[in-house]
């Protein structure tokens, strides 16, 4: 090969190497990717919690790239979800959000569960500024010092008071309570909760019971419960799998007083799961039917489809995740950047937001001195002849929701 | 304390404690047997609950009949899995640790690959024996009762099997001195195969039986796995008996433990009794030094 030769072809490549990351330029422009991430219980007895949230960021990631993807600035951008199980397991957790900030490289973590999984994942994401919107159930979550932490859901801390106060006013023979939650930092927040809700309210707790998440079977814990003779069993703030095994044995040891979930999501499942006769008369404060009349026309279509798709109906706390995708897209929107300390700060502003699951405003700065609480509707319900019956919208006085 | 709290207590601990015995015996006979710590019982267990789920929840069958079911399938599933799995590596040095190891991917796997075929949500079994018996103040549910009847019956079938039978006294030959029973013409690898059948089988009855008291799903084993270990280590390794002390004496702790304090305090007690007995008798209860 003469020297012309040489010439041209180191010509040649110093030509292609330029070109190319100028043609990759053009092609990442016109397909950037927004990864959301999740890190929740996929398995397991938690499982009921996580699976439809991962499946609402899913959901939100279909319609937006459906229709075309998200504008942000001078770039569109696809939605692309990760999810990793954590089987309800703080190390697990923790293992995952490592694997989420460090090696995915998401800024948004959208629908934790767990708050004890939840406990084991702000330590990771806070310092890299990773926004988590999560159903995260514990006084510690939300704070000053957690500036990325927000709850999407109202938590048991609103919903105790909400719930013992129409107790109180609509059941005024119930005056022995007696609460059952698992045996961790959700559990010990929810007991806190709704002790203080039930004695402001006039009440006494007679018994307050921890159990190991996946305990089987809970007869004995439940004898002496029944024992103290309560006029109430609240099954706090216990996952779908567990709670439905508690009703039922209650049940069988011929509890027959009154019972709420006041904390209990998936309302549907746990009345499947407990059976027709178990599950007469329970409460519970996220009651709401989203195939009903008193949803949105998007959430009925959101829950319609869900029950297509997976044969089970979806549960309210899950379509919190697709409102907060909504909220916090159209705030990326407005940034024109996924920079998560303007995204915040845009939604900060904001404060009140139209979504598909209804009106949604963001307080909590009397609370826990910084504004990063969700607040939405909350639909009393119970189960009635095997069937879940909608009573009435849960007065939620003082925080900020527009009348109803 | 009132007399009937005593009773619902011990019902209780009846039905807890026959519960981990069932689940304990196959354990405790693969280890006297193998010397293999089966680290994948309790996924056993969960597939048996699954066959009730299917034969009897889904497809109608016999209750009896989906018992029988789930111990034939698992127990066959137990045998393909020892050859395949764990023969090979008896042949190997350090056989209680790789076969430790292996047990625990293979607990994995078989979680893994139950949740790819039933799904990861909680299903319920229709109930076998409905309605709700009164005995003195206590109440006790007909399934429950039914469960603690046929795990009496199936601990006594399965002495039985041991004692009176041929088959049962080469297992217990093999699981004394293997080389003195070879020399005695039982083929250790074939009693080891059956062994862990009878073992898988035995933990996927007892999965089937407690199915419509509970609820199915895939991470049931890892849930009933650690009392199993307790009970096995209770009642002594390798010890049919002890484990049926061991898995009585926990179910009566966590019983009557829990009519006079809260569910963690029992299992703070619970370990602390364990660790006293072990250290006062460190073969276990019924064990051999």
């Amino acid at each position: 090969m003469n020297n012309r030769a040489i010439r041209i072809f180191l010509l040649s490549l110093l030509a292609i190497g330029m070109l190319v990351p100028c043609i990759a330029g053009v092609a990442s422009a016109e397909e950037k990717i927004l990864k959301i991430g999740t890190t929740l219980p996929l398995s397991g007895p938690a499982a009921g919690w996580g699976l439809g949230l991962s499946r609402m960021n899913d959901y939100f990631a279909e319609d937006v790239n459906a229709k075309g993807g998200l504008k942000i600035g001078d770039d569109t951008y696809k939605i692309k979800t990760i999810a990793y199980d954590h089987k309800g397991q703080p190390s697990e957790a923790a293992a995952n959000a490592t694997k989420l900030v460090s090696q995915d490289k998401i800024q948004y973590l959208i629908g934790g569960v767990i708050a004890a999984t939840g406990m084991a994942e702000l330590p990771i994401t806070q310092p890299a500024k990773v926004v988590t919107t999560n159903l995260w159930w514990g006084k510690d979550i939300i704070g000053p010092d957690k500036p990325y932490s927000f709850r999407q859901t109202i938590s048991q801390i609103e919903i105790g008071p909400a719930m013992y106060s129409w107790i109180a006013k609509n059941n005024p023979q119930i005056k022995k309570i007696a609460q059952i939650n698992p045996n961790d930092t959700s559990g010990w927040d929810t007991a806190t909760a709704i002790r203080e809700a039930a004695t402001a309210n006039g009440m006494e707790v007679v018994a307050e019971e921890f159990f190991e998440r996946g305990t089987k079977d809970m007869y004995p814990f439940l004898t002496r419960i029944l024992a103290k003779k309560p006029d109430l069993i609240d099954v706090g703030v216990t996952a779908p799998g567990d709670g439905a095994v508690i009703v039922k044995q209650l049940y069988e040891l011929g509890y027959k007083g009154a019972k709420a979930w006041t904390c209990g999501t998936n309302p549907f499942q746990i009345i499947k799961l407990s059976g027709d006769e178990a599950a007469e008369g329970l409460w519970f404060a996220y009651g709401q039917d989203l195939e009903g009349p008193n949803s949105t026309p998007e959430t009925r279509n959101l829950a319609k489809k869900y029950r297509e798709q997976f044969n089970e109906p979806l549960a309210p706390h899950h379509v919190t995740s697709y409102a907060m995708l909504e909220i916090f897209s159209e705030a990326m929107k407005k940034a024109g950047t996924t920079d998560t300390d303007k995204v915040c700060k845009i939604v900060e502003d904001t404060g009140k937001f139209d979504t598909s699951f209804g009106p949604v405003v963001l307080i909590g700065k009397q609370k826990y001195g910084i504004d990063r609480q969700f607040v939405h509707r909350m639909m009393l319900a119970q189960a009635r002849g095997g069937k879940l019956v909608e009573i009435e919208w849960l007065p939620l006085p003082g925080l900020g929701l527009p009348a109803y | 304390m009132e007399w009937h709290l005593l009773v619902q207590g011990g019902l209780n601990g009846v039905m807890l404690g026959l519960n981990y015995a069932l689940i304990a015996l196959g354990l405790t006979l693969i280890f006297g047997i193998m010397g293999i710590v089966n680290f994948s019982h309790g996924e056993m267990y969960m597939l048996g609950g699954y066959v009730a789920y299917f034969l009897f929840g889904q497809f109608g069958w016999n209750f009896f009949v989906t018992l029988v079911g789930a111990g034939l399938i698992v127990g066959l599933l137990g045998v393909v899995l020892e050859i395949l799995v764990f023969r090979p590596l008896t042949t190997r040095p350090k056989l209680e640790l790789t076969s430790l190891i292996a047990a625990v991917g293979l607990a994995w796997v078989l979680q893994m690959l139950a949740v790819i075929a039933f799904g990861e949500q909680d299903q319920k079994v229709p109930s076998a024996f409905k309605g709700i018996l009164t005995m003195g103040g206590a109440v006790i549910t007909k399934e429950r009762l039914a469960a603690i009847l046929i795990g009496v019956l199936l601990i006594v079938i399965l002495n039985l099997f041991l004692l009176k039978t041929k088959t049962g006294r080469a297992i217990r030959a093999v699981a004394q001195d293997k080389e003195a029973a070879a020399l005695q013409g039982v083929s250790v690898s074939r009693i080891s195969a059956l062994a862990f059948g009878i073992g898988c089988g035995l933990a996927s009855i007892a999965g089937a039986l407690v199915a419509p008291i509970f609820i199915v799903n895939p991470s049931l084993g890892s849930e009933v796995i650690l009392k199993a270990f307790l009970v096995v280590i209770l009642g002594g390794m390798g010890s049919v008996p002890g484990a049926v002390l061991g898995g009585l004496v926990l179910g009566f702790i966590e019983s009557f433990g829990s009519l006079f304090f809260t569910v963690p305090t029992v299992m703070v007690l619970t370990f602390i009794l364990i660790i006293f007995i072990l250290v006062v008798r460190p073969q276990g209860l019924l064990g051999h030094e």
